[in-house]
């Protein structure tokens, strides 16, 4: 009945662009075309970098075989088990902006979900858990792949098996033309020392990246072109408790609890970078809040943690009880808003994590964009030495 | 039946076309439907400059590409689509018209073969018909989004052409991705 036996390959494309990227990598193993289509880096996706990914690593600390890692696609709304042989530990993997990286003893770095592994000159001071931030330089015109630089801030040094708390760590800059680290002034006093990612939240936007503490509401940004820390200020809403700086695509967000005589609740606001002025703009429903936990405690919020970007984000709850319970929140901008009729941002529950979730003793948690071309042709930035796990 | 229209056009919404399938099976096709097929637009415009007397409903366009059931489907859900022509309705005319189109589409899917899909989506590439191809494009990813590697490729009659040894590398490589896919 048909006159076409099969499709053309530019129909066959455009229908590949529509799929998500779990399906496009299974797909990239039908045929070879196949695979030099959806691995090319002309091939885009729709599911695009608004959607990214959110990544719990599970870490138990006496028993390595009991980490897990699981890896969230919104746009399939499904979860997935990464495999165990993906290497990390709680003190030295931290991850921005698509990568995950090693900072000490060496200083590495992968493209999520791609097995490629690059290593850089090291670190003038290596360190744990520092905070990191990827950009990519308009100065590097050199080559065809723009390289990313990357910024750390702060972070800890162990003498012998003890933290030095004392250490004020210079921020170092990454040049990826030369492979170098550059020094610049170290993260500003008013932030406490000791290990980052648990009290401080960091945030690139535009050509700043910014330190918030979770906890204190301090905020200060970093010049990435002058090399100068702003003045610290205190960036707190009336009634928050505590909060999470998040750069998403076209606004910086404050996200955290608020109490108020009503109750508690999780806003999030929007943040003028200019003049850190916050306007409120979307708030958790209540029952999705409340689904989140199970037990009726004062500090129970405490266990919320908040990552985002692009026009996600997602919030969870780093306790085991509930299998750690996450939702997400869709930000819809001027213009999504008028198509769907309103400027309602859309938050709903992520589906549970597939069966056996184990217990933690740590979670890593952050939320990343996925790069498809990275995690077929396995390519990654290319400095200094590289290999593969 | 339109209500009052702003800006009359020379040629009226009322007008028909007919178009001839591949087998022979003739369509009578409301000028404002047909015109979503931009195939058959550029062929009625030309013939509309070539020959200013055979005009409308005398002029019967050639589709030998298309079959007439796919191309019954093809109307369908071309006159279902807003008219470009039409006055444009308040919000909430706007909503009830998009909730029926969305039941009159899931009810459309339910009764297509997978292997239909295929066929529509030829014609609607032949036609230029921009919005079904757009729709039936995301219906069959929909279809194959979890669907196995096996079944994609018996379902686009793709050879592998990969050896057992590259395959199972790269299927022990993404295994994460492999997990839950539907049963064939």
């Amino acid at each position: 009945m048909t006159e076409f036996k099969s499709l053309s390959v530019d129909l066959m494309e455009r229908i590949l662009c529509l799929l998500p990227i779990p399906t496009l990598i299974r797909a990239s193993t039908v045929c070879k075309l196949w695979y030099s289509i959806i691995s090319s880096s002309t091939f885009s996706s729709s599911s695009s970098s608004l959607h990214p990914w959110f990544f719990l690593y599970g870490l138990h600390n006496t028993s390595s075989k009991n980490n897990q890692s699981f890896a969230f696609d919104p746009i399939s709304n499904l979860w997935f088990r990464l495999p165990s042989n993906t290497s990390f530990s709680n003190n030295n993997t931290t991850s921005a902006a698509g990568f995950l990286f090693t900072t000490a003893p060496t200083f590495s770095f992968s493209p999520v979900l791609s097995r490629h592994i690059s290593t850089t000159s090291p670190l003038h001071y290596s360190r744990h858990n520092p905070l990191l931030g990827v950009f990519y330089s308009s100065h590097n015109h050199n080559h065809n792949h723009n390289r990313p630089s990357f910024i750390v801030v702060g972070g800890v040094r162990f003498i012998g098996n003890l933290v030095d708390i004392e250490d004020r760590l210079a921020v170092e800059m990454y040049n990826p033309d030369l492979d170098s680290w550059g020094i610049c002034p170290p993260l500003p006093s008013d932030f406490p020392t000791g290990f980052s990612s648990s009290s401080l939240s960091s945030a690139l936007f535009k050509g700043r990246f910014y330190v918030f503490g979770i906890n204190s509401s301090f905020v200060s940004s970093f010049d990435l072109e002058t090399h100068v820390w702003s003045n610290v200020q205190t960036l707190r809403p009336p009634g928050v408790s505590f909060s999470f700086l998040i750069s998403c695509k076209d606004r910086l967000v404050l996200a955290g609890i608020c109490n108020s005589q009503a109750g508690s609740s999780f806003n999030l606001w929007r943040i003028d970078e200019k003049t850190m002025e916050f306007s409120e703009f979307a708030i958790m429903p209540q029952d999705l809040l409340y689904s989140l936990f199970d037990s009726d405690e004062d500090d129970k919020f405490a266990c919320l943690k908040c990552v985002g970007l692009g026009d996600l984000i997602y919030v969870f709850n780093e306790d085991y009880h509930k299998r750690y319970p996450a939702c997400v929140c869709e930000i819809t901008t001027a213009t999504t808003a008028q198509q769907s009729g309103g400027g309602k941002c859309k938050w709903r529950r992520v589906p549970q994590l597939p069966s056996p979730v184990n217990k933690f003793h740590q979670v890593i948690s952050f939320c990343s964009t996925v790069s498809l071309h990275s995690i077929l042709r396995g390519r990654g930035g290319d400095a200094g030495a590289e290999a593969y796990v | 039946m339109s209500n009052t229209s702003e800006n009359p056009k020379p040629s009226s919404s009322s007008a028909k076309m007919t178009l001839k399938t591949s087998d022979n099976e003739l369509f009578e096709v409301e000028e404002a439907v047909a015109m979503k097929f931009c195939t058959v637009k550029q062929y009625f415009e030309d013939e509309k400059d070539s020959d200013v007397a055979a005009r409308g409903s005398t002029t019967v366009i050639p589709l030998p590409n298309v079959h007439s059931a796919v191309l019954a489907t093809l109307i369908s859900y071309g006159k279902k689509l807003p008219q470009s022509n039409a006055v444009a309705d308040n919000h909430e005319e706007e909503e009830t018209k998009k909730k029926e189109r969305k039941k009159y589409e899931q009810g459309l899917l339910k009764n297509l073969m997978p292997g239909e899909l295929l066929d529509l989506i030829s014609a609607a590439n032949y036609l230029d018909f921009k919005e079904g191809l757009e729709f039936f494009n995301q219906a069959l990813a929909d279809h194959i989004q979890n669907k196995s590697v096996e079944y994609v490729r018996k379902f686009f009659g793709i050879k592998n052409d990969y050896e057992p040894h590259e395959e199972e590398k790269y299927r022990e490589e993404y295994a994460w991705a492999f997990e839950g896919v539907d049963e064939d």
